[in-house]
């Protein structure tokens, strides 16, 4: 869902901006009344919790991914004001470092993840969980879940909607669409079927799950958002989740699927090859030419996923409805059975016995027991490990946060080297990248386009930063998915117009790649990969306290930086608590353990257990930062000083930004 | 300032806790009715079990946690949630009182050192040149100029205490808190540490200190308090007084009765 730079027109962006900004104004000002200071850094985890969601990529059954966000979890425990905060604040981070969703579109994203979302969300859960239900009232977790599920498809809308006015609104005169190519038609349906099925649920599953958690393990986070709730409540005994919801989650499903299924998809946004629903599109359509359509495309896009052994071509959609309702049973099944053990393994640590024991020794057990005395049988006694086995989805998942964590260290690093851009002050460079990042999105013509990217490139080269490092970051992760995703614009389906490679005719259609659809993908191509490009020029030239520093001075609210301040930081040490507890129990594993579902019972159930530790961590930073007089204002070392050398770097990319739109207004259409 | 009327030297105590208790959660219990005054330049050595509340009283000392029922005092001002939203009393506070945590990686959380080293004092709102000045200042006092441009996550478990211990330092507070100082040390840089509590009190400060290093108790405290496991206080005394009496750290269960031979170990 997140939209990357080039997707919308700078005035969709501009107008986006615009919406949030009065939010996050008032956001930041009800946070500050409603929670209170000692509560900001659970808003920090709160965003760093998001982040953390939205990198666990579910595979939706059209072969696409799709994420759940988090925000209506945050939402039900901080109040949705402050879930506002939060996931702003994790969309930041991922525009700005991990290329996830734009700069320029950062405001759209906002306004649907960090607004729509748990507002929405919010306000479904508010209509079904009173105040005076009882913190631990089964109804919680599932208002909680009912919200979250809402909330994500409504924001999921939104999205839909942004994208598919796009064509409508700015195009040239021959219809090529200037940003995103798709029409309401094609992007309803597509975002509607991730997210109806799957995403949803698990984004429902999640708050669910996390709720349950919370009301078994650590009541007073549940009490933030319900100052007014009576202790007699809190002592309740805590019902236990039955099977129940689990049902009835899979009987709303059960009503739903055929609605994402009737919905002829094309995927979108992020991660989705959109190839495929390209195949749902001329579904009803062509109805005759889909046996064959199908099966082509499901070759190709099942494989790599455990449903991949279905080679035949058997017609797409009823395969999609099986193996979307099994994959829907089999999450739901896995998630309500690891809410259920996430409960029964991170009971709290045990208390410090209390009472009767302060006068005398306690006996203590003095026999230790034989077994532990002895080697162990079972083990082979050569002393070999085993074989290597291939990484499981767990491990990957866990190598992408350690890649997480070195890129951020990596960062760093050539942040302190001598170049160009590491001497212009971080305030000067944050502005005129920004006006860059503007200038780029404005501009109509391919051409001006690859030399403003090139114009980066060498950037880079003046900053000392690897350029083979640096154009592969940008091109290996962004555009080429970009590409994937821009690719069925080509065709003559999707852009009308002069076909320019025929691909044969179809039940008398001719079928073709358009020079009007060429000519769209190339130019978002371009644009994407010069945007993300000048983002990256940025995070590898400033170190993040001085992005934080620009950010404050720039006049982001103190509230704002210092959540995005301390969510980074979690993020690490978040990051660093999964991988150890990963490490710990591959530890404690004897033999070849085959068990996929063992891994994914440990993630989910990991999910839960690492709030309780997230939190426990926050506190004690947080104690240590106050403890030295930390009262909520981030404080750098380094005075910021505008030289000469920063004045002629704001002069010469402000000279950039005139030629550049000068000289694609002159080149015309 | 709230304290500059009556200020401290005048002969009271620097801290005073009057019947404090405090639990975690509401639930779960940490100081059950504790009461405790640390005089100006004392050196005072917090014993007992694991949990048995060292830690949360070193952070009600800090201002960190507040009693849900007692009464702290500091230089003379009650310390409450309330008086130190007030900036004023809170700088005042902050900067007279130092806390080394135990977990280092909790405290040291800055991009480099040099700016964990800073956090302190720019907080406080000292100008920049002094700043700049106190921190090179400490950086040499506690041996760790070579590190000043790392990043904390770069260092040993040794040399990050270290940081801790300057960018605490660097803030000159009048009272020092550590909370087991010399835990997951190795033997020398456990011993320096001890000699620099040791010098840093002869230089005026008063020390309080949760430690398990009982063999270093002779020289870290000039006065022991005993927990008992249900967190309240079982006896205070001189160091030699405490470690003498066997009957009283078995019944903390700070001690254990070796089967062997019947005597208590980690006793000198």
């Amino acid at each position: 869902m997140h939209i990357p730079d080039g997707y919308l027109s700078p005035s969709t962006c501009a107008a986006f901006y615009g919406a949030s900004v009065p939010v996050w104004v008032t956001a930041g000002r009800r946070v500050k009344k409603v929670v209170r200071n000692r509560y900001v850094p659970l808003v920090a985890i709160g965003a760093a919790y998001s982040f953390l969601v939205m990198m666990f990529n579910v595979p939706v059954p059209d072969g696409t991914t799709a994420h759940a966000v988090g925000g209506v979890l945050i939402a039900v425990l901080l109040g949705p004001w402050a879930a506002v905060i939060a996931v702003s604040i994790a969309l930041l981070i991922q525009a700005l470092f991990f290329g996830d969703g734009g700069v320029l579109a950062y405001g759209a994203n906002v306004f649907n993840m960090a607004i729509v979302m748990p507002f929405v969300g919010y306000g479904v859960y508010r209509a079904m969980v009173q105040r005076n239900h009882s913190l631990t009232s089964p109804r919680r977790p599932l208002g909680a879940a009912v919200g979250a599920y809402v909330g994500l498809n409504v924001a999921a809308l939104c999205t839909a909607i942004e994208f598919g006015l796009q064509p409508e609104l700015f195009h040239t005169a021959n219809g090529t669409p200037l940003y995103a190519p798709f029409h309401l038609t094609q992007t309803i349906p597509a975002m509607a079927f991730a997210h109806l099925l799957v995403a949803g649920v698990v984004e429902a599953a999640l708050t669910a799950g996390v709720v349950t958690y919370l009301q078994k393990a650590n009541l007073p986070v549940l009490q933030i958002n319900q100052a007014m709730t009576p202790d007699w409540m809190v002592e309740e005994a805590p019902k236990r989740l039955g099977w129940r919801w689990g049902l009835i989650g899979l009987g709303v499903m059960a009503v739903l699927t055929p609605l994402g299924l009737l919905a002829p998809g094309g995927a979108f946004g992020e991660d989705a090859p959109a190839n495929l629903d390209l195949a749902r599109y001329h579904l009803d359509a062509v109805p005759a030419g889909l046996r064959h359509y199908a099966g082509f495309w499901h070759n190709a896009l099942f494989s790599g996923y455990d449903f991949s052994q279905d080679k035949h071509p058997v017609a797409g959609y009823l395969v999609s409805a099986a193996v979307g309702m099994l994959v829907i049973g089999l999450v739901v099944f896995v998630l309500f059975k690891v809410v259920g053990r996430a409960v029964r393994t991170t009971e709290p640590e045990p208390v410090p016995a209390v009472g009767a024991t302060g006068g005398r020794t306690r006996p203590r057990s003095s026999a230790t027991p034989v077994w532990l005395l002895e080697s162990d049988v079972g083990l082979c006694p050569c002393g070999c490990i085993g074989k290597r086995r291939k990484g499981s989805f767990v491990e990957k998942t866990l190598g992408g946060g350690a890649g997480l964590l070195r890129q951020a260290m990596f960062s760093d690093d050539t942040a302190a080297r001598p170049g160009l851009l590491q001497r212009i002050d971080p305030r000067v460079k944050l502005a005129s990248l920004l006006g860059l990042l503007l200038t780029a999105a404005v501009v109509r013509n391919i051409e001006v386009l690859v030399a403003l990217y090139l114009v980066t490139v060498g950037l880079a080269a003046a900053s000392r930063l690897p350029v083979g490092f640096f154009v592969k970051r940008v091109w290996l992760f962004i555009p080429i998915f970009t590409g994937i995703v821009v690719l069925p614009a080509t065709f003559s389906f999707v852009t009308h117009g002069h076909i320019v490679v025929p691909l044969g005719s179809w039940f008398g259609h001719r079928v073709g790649l358009t020079s009007q659809g060429l000519h769209t993908a190339a130019l978002m191509v371009a644009r994407v990969a010069t945007s993300i490009s000048l983002v990256v020029l940025l995070t590898l030239t400033t170190p993040w306290t001085k992005l934080l520093a620009a950010l404050r001075s720039l006049f982001v609210p103190r509230m704002f930086v210092l959540v995005l301040g301390m969510a980074y930081r979690y993020l690490f040490h978040l990051l660093g608590s999964v991988t150890d507890m990963y490490t710990a129990r591959k530890a404690r594993m004897v033999g070849a353990e085959a068990d996929v579902a063992g891994g994914r019972a440990f993630v989910s159930a990991s999910a839960g257990a690492l709030f309780g530790k997230a939190q426990a961590l926050s506190e004690e930073v947080h104690m240590a930062m106050v403890a030295r007089g930390y009262t909520g204002e981030a404080r750098g070392l380094s005075r910021g000083r505008v030289r000469a050398v920063d004045g002629a770097w704001s002069l010469a990319c402000l000279l950039a930004a005139v030629l550049v739109i000068g000289g694609d207004r002159a080149l015309g259409h | 300032m709230p304290w500059a009327t009556e200020c401290c030297g005048t002969g009271g105590p620097l801290l005073a806790l009057h019947g404090v208790s405090y639990r975690y959660l509401d639930r779960f219990p940490a100081l059950d009715d504790v009461s405790l005054a640390v005089a100006p330049g004392e050196k005072v050595a917090l014993l007992g079990a694991n949990g048995c509340g060292k830690s949360t009283l070193l952070k009600v000392l800090d201002g960190l946690v507040f009693p849900d029922d007692g009464v702290y005092e500091a230089f003379g001002a009650k310390v409450t949630e309330a008086n130190l939203e007030d900036e004023q009393f809170n700088r005042g506070f902050r900067s007279r009182i130092g806390f080394v945590f135990q977990n280092s990686d909790a405290q040291v959380f800055s991009p480099t050192v040099r700016d964990e080293i800073a956090f302190g004092p720019l907080n406080m709102g000292l100008p920049r040149e002094q700043v700049e000045a106190r921190g090179a200042d400490t950086l040499e006092l506690l041996d760790i100029v070579d590190l000043a441009d790392r990043a904390p996550y770069q260092l040993s478990g040794g040399q990050k205490k270290r940081v801790a211990i300057a960018s605490v330092l660097v803030m000159n507070p009048d009272v020092l808190l550590f909370d087991e100082p010399t835990a997951a040390l190795d033997p020398r840089t456990g011993q320096w540490l001890t000699d620099l509590i040791v010098d840093l009190n002869e230089a005026g400060k008063t020390i309080v200190l949760a430690t398990h290093d009982l063999a270093a108790l002779d020289v870290l405290a000039d006065r022991c308090v005993v927990f008992y496991e249900d967190h309240r206080i079982a006896a205070e005394g001189p160091p030699a007084e405490v470690l003498a009496d066997r009957a009283l750290l078995e019944s903390v269960n700070l001690v254990y009765r070796r089967r062997a031979d019947e005597r208590p170990c980690l006793l000198p």
